[in-house]
C-alpha cells in the first residue's frame, strides 16, 4: 500500500505543482483565488458526472411545485400540512440523490486540500527565528542511554540545544535557529539508522512540507511532498515546526482553507448553469 | 479657432475661484494649526535623576546628553508633591497639580468602604447577566474608566489640528481619543486585571513563603521528568457554579439561597525535562518550544477558552526556566494583554496596537513590565532581573526606532521606564551605606549602565531628527536612597490618633482590619497620604469638619515636622502639605488631607501603607527595592534637557506642559498652573 501511495503522491504532487506554478505569478491570494475557481468548477463537473441529473432535476421541480402549492393553500390547514409532509419527503429524496455524489466529491476535494496545505499552510523558517525539529521514534527504547541520536544540518541552520528526550512520547526534539537562506536536507541518525528531511530557511515565500513520516499510509497521503520513511527504520517521523504562512486580503489576515471553501463554492454555484449541472 | 469661448472664460473663472478657495483653505489650516511645520519630540525617561545624570556626564559616560546640554540647556525639573510617577506624569499631561487632575498617589482610599483602590483606572461591571444553569450571559460588556481628570495637552494640540503619537504615556489607560495615535503605559493591567502578577512553579513549595507580593507560587509534581500544570487566567464571566460555601451550608441541611462563583479560566501546559540535555520542552496550547536551563522564552501566545470554539481570551507570556534539577523552578511573566488581539482598550485607534505588533512583534503591554516584584520576592535573582529589564528596554528601543522612522505627526512622545525600575532595584549595589548593600562589581555600575543605554538611544534620536525639531528629554522625578522605612500608622497609634481593636494583632491584619474606627482620628494610606477620620466622609468618621478638622491638621503637621528617628536623631519628615490649602482645582478636596514629605533616606515603610501596624516606627529597609523617590519632592527633582534655551532657573513639570503648547503657538487654558520656560526658535 505504501508504494502505491508513494506513486500516487509523487504523480499528483507533480501535476498539482504544475497548476500551482501556472498561477503563482498572481501572488499568494491571487493564486488561491485561481485554484479555488478551478476547484469549484471541477467539483461541479464531477457532481454532474456522478449524480443522477434527471432525478435531481425532477425532484427539484417537484419541490418547487410543492412550494407554490403551499402559498396557494395556506388558508386550508389540512392541505397545508399535507404539502409540508410532501416537501419533507421530496427534500429527503433530494438528499438521497445528492448524498453519494457529495461523498464522491470529498475524495478530489481532500486531494486538493492536501496539495493546498503544502503550498499555503507553513513557510520557511525565518532567519534569526527559532523552530523545533521533532523526531518520533518507533520504539521508546531507542531513547534509552547508549543509543546515540543526532541531528545534522548545514551551517545555515544553528542547532541550539541538545536533543530533549521524551520517552513517554517516543520523541526527541531539538531547537534550531535560521542563520542564512538555504534549502537542504536535515539528517537524523538514531543508532545505525539515518533519515533525511527537507529543510527550508529564509528566501522567497513558498509553501514547505513540515512532516516526513512513515507512520501509516494514510499519514503519508496527508504529507505527499517527501517519500515515506521506510517501515524498517527506527525513525517514524521527522517534523519541523515551521511558522504559519500569512495570507491577507487588503490587510485582513485570513485562513487559506476558509478562503478555498468559500470561493470554490461561490465559483461552483456561479458556473453550474454554464456547465449545465443541476445541484 | 476657439469653438467654446464662453466655456473657456467660465473655466478660467472656475480656476480662479478654485485657487482662491484653496488659498483660503491653506490659510485656514495654517491659522488652525498654529505653526503646522513645527515638530516636537519628547523622550520621557521615568526616574532619571539630575545629580546622577550630571555625575555620569562629568565622567564622560554620556556623550549624547553632554552634546544636547551644550547645544541647548539642562536644568533639574521640579516635580510634584508627592513625587510619585502617576501624580507627576498626570501633572505633565494636564498642566495641573493634583488638585486639578485628581491623582494623589498610586493608591486612593474609598472612605465609604474604608478600602484602597488603584488611583489610575477602574473597571465597571457589564450589564446584568441572563443565567441559564451554569451558563451566564452578560447583557452588555464591562468597561474600564480612566480616573485622571483634566484635558491632556495632546487633546489641546488636536483641537488645533495637530497630530500626536503618544507611546506608553503613564496614566493614560484607556488612552484618550485625540487626533493621532496612543498606546497606554503605566496603569495598564495584565489579563487578570492586576498591575502585573507573575507565576512561579516549583516542586519544592515549602522553600518559599506562603505569599509573595506581586505574584503567585504554585506547587507542581515532577513525575517521570514531566510537569503538568496550568496557567491561571481571568475568571470566566460566561460560567457560574454554586460556591463551595453555599454547598457546604446546604449539605448541613440549612435552607440558604445558593450563591454562585465565576470559575477561573485555565490553560494547561506540560514541561518535559531532560536534565542530561540541560533543557526542557514546553507544550502550551498549540505552541511547543524548548528552553535551556536559565533561558528566557520569546513571547508565547496563551489562550483561555470562555465559550468553547466561540470566545477565547488571548494573552501572551514569557517563560523563564530557572532550574531543572535538583529542583524544578519555572517563572512565568504576568499574562500580558496581547497587543495583536487586545481584550481591553490599550491603544487609540484600537487597531494601532495590532499594527505595532505586526511591525515589532509581540511586546510587553502591562503597567511597568520590569518585574521588580519577582526580584524583591526572591523569585528572580538580581542578574535575572537585569536580563529581563534589558529585554524590556530593547523592546522599547525597537519601538522608538520604528516611531522615528515612520514619523508623520507634529508631536511625538516616547516613554522609557527602565531607568526608574533599575534605580529602585539596583541602588543598594551602588550605595555602600545602604542596609541592603550587596557587593557585585557588575551591578554596582548597573544604574550607570542604564544611563549609558539611554544615552545611546538619545544619540539615535539626535541622528535622525531634523535640527529644527524641538527635542525635549525629561523625567518625572529623580531618585534618593531608601535606607529607612517609617511606619506612619504605628506612629499615629503610639501618639493616640489610632486605636486598635486588638493591640496584639498589629502586624498580622491588613487593610486596617484591626482599627477601631470609633476611636480613631487619623490614619495613613498610600505612600505619602494621611487622612483624617472625618465625620460625613469616612464610614465611621469622628472628626468634626471645620474647626476640629483644621486644628487636627495643624497639630499633625507640626508633630510630623518634628518627628525624629531616635536611632540617629535625623529628622524623618521635611515637608508637609495640605492639598485643600496648597493645591488648585476642583479635585483638591478628594485626596488625602495631608501629604507627608519624608527626608533624604526615609520613605513610608512596606507595611504601613497597607494598613498594618508593626511594632517599631522606624525600620531598616533590607529589601532589594532600595532606591525611591516618594519623599519631599524638593529632594528628588527630575531632569529637563532640551535643544532650546531654558529661560527659568527652576522649571517644573507643569511649566513643561505650557512650554510644549507654546512651541505650537497655543495659548494655555486658564486652569494650567505653569508658565512657558523655553525660548522658542520662532
Amino acid at each position: 500500500m505504501t508504494s502505491l501511495v508513494s506513486i500516487y503522491n509523487s504523480t499528483f504532487t507533480l501535476v498539482f505543482g504544475w497548476v500551482y506554478t501556472a498561477t503563482k505569478w498572481l501572488g499568494a491570494m491571487g493564486s488561491l483565488v485561481a485554484l479555488s475557481f478551478l476547484g469549484g468548477i471541477l467539483m461541479v463537473w464531477i457532481f454532474g458526472k456522478v449524480s443522477n441529473q434527471d432525478a435531481i432535476k425532477a425532484t427539484r421541480n417537484r419541490m418547487n411545485a410543492e412550494l407554490i402549492a403551499l402559498r396557494l393553500f395556506k388558508d386550508d390547514l389540512r392541505i397545508f400540512f399535507r404539502i409540508q409532509k410532501e416537501i419533507l419527503l421530496w427534500t429527503l429524496k433530494y438528499l438521497k440523490h445528492s448524498m453519494i455524489p457529495m461523498v464522491i466529491i470529498m475524495l478530489p476535494v481532500m486531494a486538493i486540500l492536501i496539495q493546498l496545505n503544502l503550498h499555503y499552510a507553513v513557510g520557511p523558517l525565518e532567519i534569526g527565528k527559532q523552530a523545533l525539529v521533532k523526531v518520533i521514534l518507533r520504539d521508546a527504547k531507542t531513547l534509552e542511554p547508549g543509543t546515540e541520536i543526532s541531528l545534522q544540518a548545514r551551517d545555515s541552520l544553528a542547532i541550539e540545544t541538545q536533543g530533549v528526550r521524551i520517552p513517554e512520547n517516543r520523541e526527541i526534539s531539538w531547537r534550531v535557529r535560521g542563520v542564512a537562506a538555504d534549502r537542504f536536507d536535515l539528517v537524523v541518525t538514531a543508532g545505525k539508522d539515518s533519515v533525511s528531511k527537507h529543510m527550508a530557511v529564509g528566501g522567497a515565500r513558498e509553501g514547505v512540507s513540515s512532516l516526513r513520516t512513515g507512520e501509516h499510509w494514510l499519514t503519508n497521503l496527508l504529507y505527499p511532498a517527501e517519500a515515506p520513511i521506510p517501515p524498517e527504520s527506527a525513525i517514524e517521523s521527522i517534523e519541523v515546526l515551521y511558522p504559519a504562512l500569512p495570507l491577507s486580503f487588503f490587510g485582513w489576515g485570513m485562513d487559506w482553507m476558509i478562503v478555498f471553501f468559500v470561493l470554490s463554492m461561490v465559483f461552483g454555484f456561479a458556473f453550474k448553469g454554464t456547465l449545465g449541472v443541476q445541484i | 479657432m476657439n469653438l467654446f469661448p464662453r466655456l473657456t472664460r467660465s473655466r478660467q473663472g472656475c480656476h480662479r475661484i478654485a485657487q482662491l478657495f484653496l488659498a483660503c483653505l491653506c490659510l485656514g489650516a495654517a491659522v488652525q494649526s498654529g505653526a503646522a511645520d513645527k515638530k516636537v519630540v519628547v523622550l520621557g525617561i521615568d526616574g532619571m535623576d539630575p545629580k546622577l545624570l550630571q555625575s555620569f556626564v562629568d565622567q564622560g559616560r554620556l556623550p549624547n546628553f553632554k552634546a544636547l546640554m551644550e547645544e541647548g540647556s539642562f536644568r533639574p525639573l521640579g516635580t510634584t508633591m508627592p513625587p510619585q510617577s502617576p501624580v507627576a506624569w498626570s501633572t505633565f499631561i494636564t498642566g495641573m497639580d493634583p488638585g486639578g487632575h485628581g491623582i494623589f498617589d498610586f493608591l486612593h482610599v474609598n472612605p465609604a468602604k474604608m478600602s484602597l483602590f488603584s488611583s489610575m483606572a477602574e473597571a465597571e461591571a457589564g450589564g446584568a447577566p441572563i443565567d441559564i444553569g451554569t451558563w451566564s450571559f452578560p447583557t452588555s460588556g464591562g468597561d474600564v474608566r480612566l480616573l485622571r481628570k483634566g484635558e491632556t495637552f495632546w487633546e489641546m494640540l488636536g483641537d488645533h489640528g495637530l497630530k500626536s503619537t503618544v507611546f506608553r504615556m503613564p496614566v493614560n489607560f484607556p488612552p484618550v481619543k485625540a487626533p493621532g495615535r496612543a498606546l497606554s503605559g503605566m496603569g495598564t493591567p495584565d489579563i487578570l486585571g492586576s498591575l502585573g502578577e507573575f507565576s512561579f512553579y516549583t516542586n519544592q513549595r515549602r522553600d518559599w513563603p506562603p505569599v509573595v507580593s506581586g505574584g503567585r507560587i504554585y506547587s507542581v509534581d515532577l513525575k517521570d521528568n514531566s510537569v503538568h500544570s496550568e496557567l491561571h487566567g481571568p475568571t470566566n464571566s460566561f460560567r457560574r457554579f454554586p460556591s463551595s460555601k453555599s454547598l457546604e451550608l446546604q449539605r448541613k441541611g440549612k435552607a440558604v439561597e445558593i450563591e454562585y462563583e465565576q470559575p477561573e479560566m485555565t490553560q494547561e501546559f506540560t514541561v518535559h525535562l531532560d536534565p542530561k540535555a540541560g533543557a526542557a520542552k514546553f507544550v502550551v496550547g498549540d505552541t511547543e518550544f524548548i528552553l535551556k536551563e536559565k533561558e528566557w522564552s520569546d513571547w508565547v501566545p496563551v489562550e483561555f477558552e470562555a465559550i468553547p470554539v466561540l470566545i477565547t481570551v488571548q494573552s501572551a507570556a514569557r517563560f523563564y526556566l530557572k532550574q531543572i534539577s535538583p529542583t524544578f523552578e519555572l517563572y512565568v511573566s504576568p499574562l500580558q494583554i496581547d497587543p495583536d488581539a487586545p481584550v481591553m482598550p490599550i491603544s487609540y485607534p484600537s487597531s494601532w496596537s495590532s499594527h505595532l505588533c505586526a511591525e515589532l512583534g509581540t511586546f510587553y503591554t502591562q503597567n511597568l513590565p520590569e518585574d521588580t516584584a519577582a526580584y524583591n520576592g526572591g523569585v528572580l535573582t538580581a542578574r535575572e532581573f537585569w536580563e529581563q529589564m534589558l529585554y524590556v528596554f530593547d523592546e522599547r528601543s525597537r519601538a522608538l526606532d520604528y516611531l522615528l522612522k515612520n514619523q508623520d505627526e507634529d508631536f511625538l512622545f516616547v516613554y522609557f521606564g527602565t531607568v526608574d525600575q533599575g534605580s529602585h532595584m539596583l541602588w543598594h549595589f551602588m550605595d555602600e551605606q545602604h542596609p541592603a548593600h550587596v557587593k557585585d562589581e557588575f551591578l554596582k555600575d548597573g544604574i550607570a549602565k542604564l544611563y549609558e543605554k539611554m544615552d545611546a538611544r538619545l544619540g539615535a534620536v539626535r541622528q535622525v531628527l531634523d535640527p529644527s525639531t524641538t527635542l525635549i528629554v525629561m523625567s518625572d522625578h529623580g531618585f534618593a536612597p531608601f535606607y529607612w522605612g517609617v511606619n506612619l500608622n504605628t506612629w499615629l497609634l503610639q501618639k493616640g490618633y489610632i486605636t486598635l481593636k486588638d493591640p496584639s494583632q498589629g502586624t498580622s491584619i491588613e487593610s486596617f482590619g484591626n482599627v477601631d474606627w470609633t476611636r480613631t482620628r487619623a490614619y495613613a494610606a498610600g505612600l505619602n497620604g494621611l487622612y483624617l477620620n472625618l465625620k460625613g466622609r469616612e464610614k465611621q468618621g469622628i472628626v468634626q469638619p471645620g474647626a476640629e478638622q483644621q486644628a487636627l491638621l495643624q497639630e499633625l503637621e507640626q508633630e510630623l515636622l518634628a518627628l525624629k528617628d531616635p536611632r540617629n536623631n535625623h529628622s524623618a519628615v521635611s515637608l508637609m502639605l495640605q492639598p485643600g490649602r496648597d493645591f488648585h482645582g476642583p479635585e483638591k478636596d478628594h485626596g488625602p488631607d495631608l501629604l507627608v514629605g519624608y527626608s533624604h533616606g526615609y520613605r513610608a515603610s512596606w507595611d504601613s501603607p497597607l494598613g498594618m501596624f508593626p511594632k517599631e516606627v522606624f525600620v531598616d529597609n533590607r529589601s532589594a527595592w532600595s532606591g525611591d523617590h516618594c519623599i519631599d519632592n524638593r529632594l528628588v527633582p527630575g531632569i529637563l534637557v532640551t535643544n532650546l534655551r531654558i529661560t527659568q532657573d527652576s522649571p517644573t513639570l507643569a511649566d513643561l506642559t505650557v512650554a510644549v503648547l507654546d512651541e505650537f503657538g497655543i495659548k494655555p487654558p486658564k486652569d494650567l498652573v505653569g508658565k512657558d520656560i523655553l525660548e522658542s526658535r520662532k
